[in-house]
């Protein structure tokens, strides 16, 4: 299997105290990754290690690496800046920025200097009819995208995400606050994206994992107890937590 | 507490707050009041395009409402770049330490010296020392140093307040810091930063001891940065103080206070479409 991202004995600290533990995991090429595991186990922190977000937080260190392609996403010289283009990121919170649809769908592209307005609309009509938007906001483009609903601020995070056309996508817990209704339409969203996107996805619905994703890793206290595939994951974990957890016995 | 014991304290309590707002509202109400009743009934449109006559005995008060726009305008030119940037550097290009402690601190300070000492100052540095002269340029910036710590605050009081996750969003698709600021804080933060800029457009144009040492008392059109000009404010002070016309004097504060309730009419009316047109 090809990994698009893979983390190699990779650890965190947050001065001093480790917060995750030598982590090994990759994302493969078409697949989504499913995350799991409770609050405070470092599902997230992980995430925004791949894009290298938690660069942000004062105080937070690491060890190992973690392989983007052939690059060293912490080697010398990797313009970080860059790295996030690539790797396409969606956060608990739908975040709409205050301004227009379109405006919210094409800050990316607009970042890298493009101003076409033509082009410009292309990019945004693809990319809402890849998050399966479009036909609920193609009239409305130019209104505030903070008039739209919490799912569809969402699936307005993803367009806006894959209008830079990523190597990958991260989501962290994107359908935690939506409910069932729009979280299904998110759910049929990523399932077409991943032969084009390949996806992480972190959530704290151990249904949504297994509904979702292809592999199922399970993280606890700074931990990766188990990786495997969904159907196996769930069906016969080979580690008693992970059975635990996904039985509902703690979490 | 019985609940009829509750209830007597709500009632009590709202007199209270009700009493406390009615009484801030009739005191500015009586200020205004009792200036526009001694000047608008005498005031007439040539007040305001016609020069002084005899110190301003008779004519009106043209060069000192062009001399107010004109340092006050300076004064923001200098101070909103300023006091902006530093905003930004204090809330997004450092985390908080010692300096900027100590730059948060020096901002606090200055905002609580009385601005005769803003006005000895620049006598001394931009009169004597920058060899300005008395100018509505050494006026302006006076004033700029003066509203520069109330810029500082409210604008790093509106950037702070805007959402981590927008920074994250705009990180997240791959923005500089400085696009991230310029494209995302800064919008966001807006009516923060302009609120405090308007404040202190209000307080520039209502000045006076920091003007009557740098911009001069002239009596006429200020036309070059070096020329000296006198503000409304100053020209009322002179007016009263020296007992030239006591009518002129109320009239000159009343065209003053017209045009602060202009400038923040139009300011908020801007304001509120700027917002409008974001939500």
């Amino acid at each position: 299997m090809e990994a698009r991202l893979r983390a190699e004995n990779f650890s965190v600290f947050l001065h001093g105290a480790p917060i995750l533990r030598n982590i090994n995991l990759s994302l493969h090429l078409n697949e989504i990754l499913g995350i799991i595991g409770p609050a405070g186990s470092g599902k997230s922190t992980f995430l925004r290690c791949l894009n290298r977000l938690n660069d942000l937080i004062p105080g937070m260190t690491h060890r190992g690496s973690i392989w983007f392609d052939s690059m060293d996403i912490y080697g010398p010289g990797v313009n970080v800046t860059e790295l996030r283009r690539r790797i396409g990121m969606v956060y608990a919170v739908p975040v709409a920025l205050p301004t227009t649809v379109l405006a919210n769908v094409v800050f990316g592209p607009r970042l890298q200097g493009l101003r076409d307005p033509t082009r410009l609309r292309e990019i945004a009509e693809s990319s809402l009819k890849a998050a399966f938007l479009w036909d609920e906001v193609k009239d409305r483009l130019d209104d505030s995208a903070l008039r739209l609903s919490g799912g569809q601020q969402q699936r307005l995070c993803i367009a806006r995400a894959i209008a830079l056309e990523p190597a990958a996508l991260l989501l962290d817990e994107p359908c935690s606050g939506l409910d069932v209704v729009s979280t299904a339409k998110i759910e049929e969203t990523l399932s077409v994206l991943k032969s084009r996107y390949p996806t992480i996805l972190v959530t704290n619905n151990v249904k949504q994992a297994s509904r979702v994703s292809d592999r199922t890793a399970f993280f606890l206290m700074g931990e990766l107890v188990e990786c495997d595939e969904t159907r196996k994951f769930f069906t016969t974990p080979s580690d008693k937590r992970a059975n635990d957890y996904v039985t509902g016995r703690f979490g | 507490m019985t609940t009829e014991g509750a209830k007597i304290e709500q009632g009590i309590a709202k007199g209270a707050v009700w009493f406390c707002a009615g009484l801030t509202v009739a005191i500015l109400v009586l200020i205004v009041a009792f200036v526009f009743w001694q000047g608008l009934p005498y005031l007439r449109p040539s007040f305001f395009y016609e020069g002084p006559i005899r110190m301003g005995k008779e004519g009106g008060v043209f060069p000192f409402i062009v001399a107010t726009a004109y340092i006050t305008v300076i004064a923001v030119l200098v101070a909103a770049p300023l006091g902006v940037g530093t905003a930004i550097y204090l809330t997004e290009y450092t985390r908080p330490s010692r300096l900027t402690a100590v730059i948060r601190f020096g901002a606090d300070c200055l905002a609580g010296v009385p601005s005769i000492i803003f006005g000895l100052f620049g006598f001394v540095f931009f009169v004597i020392r920058l060899k300005l002269g008395w100018s509505v340029l050494s006026g302006g910036l006076t004033l700029a140093l003066m509203v520069l710590p109330t810029v500082i605050r409210t604008s790093e009081e509106a950037i702070r307040v805007v959402p981590r996750a927008y920074r994250d969003v705009a990180f997240g698709l791959g923005s500089t810091r400085w696009q991230m600021v310029t494209r995302v804080v800064l919008p966001s933060a807006m009516p923060g930063i302009l609120t405090g800029i308007i404040l202190s457009i209000g307080r520039s144009v209502s000045e006076t001891a920091a003007v009557m040492f740098t911009a001069g008392v002239s009596l006429k059109v200020p036309i070059l940065p070096l020329q000296s000009g006198r503000t409304l404010a100053l020209h009322f002070y002179i007016l009263f103080r020296e007992g030239i016309s006591n009518t002129n004097a109320y009239k000159t504060a009343t065209v003053l206070i017209l045009a602060i309730l202009l400038i923040n009419f139009t300011a908020y009316w801007l304001m509120r479409r700027f917002i409008a047109k974001l939500s």
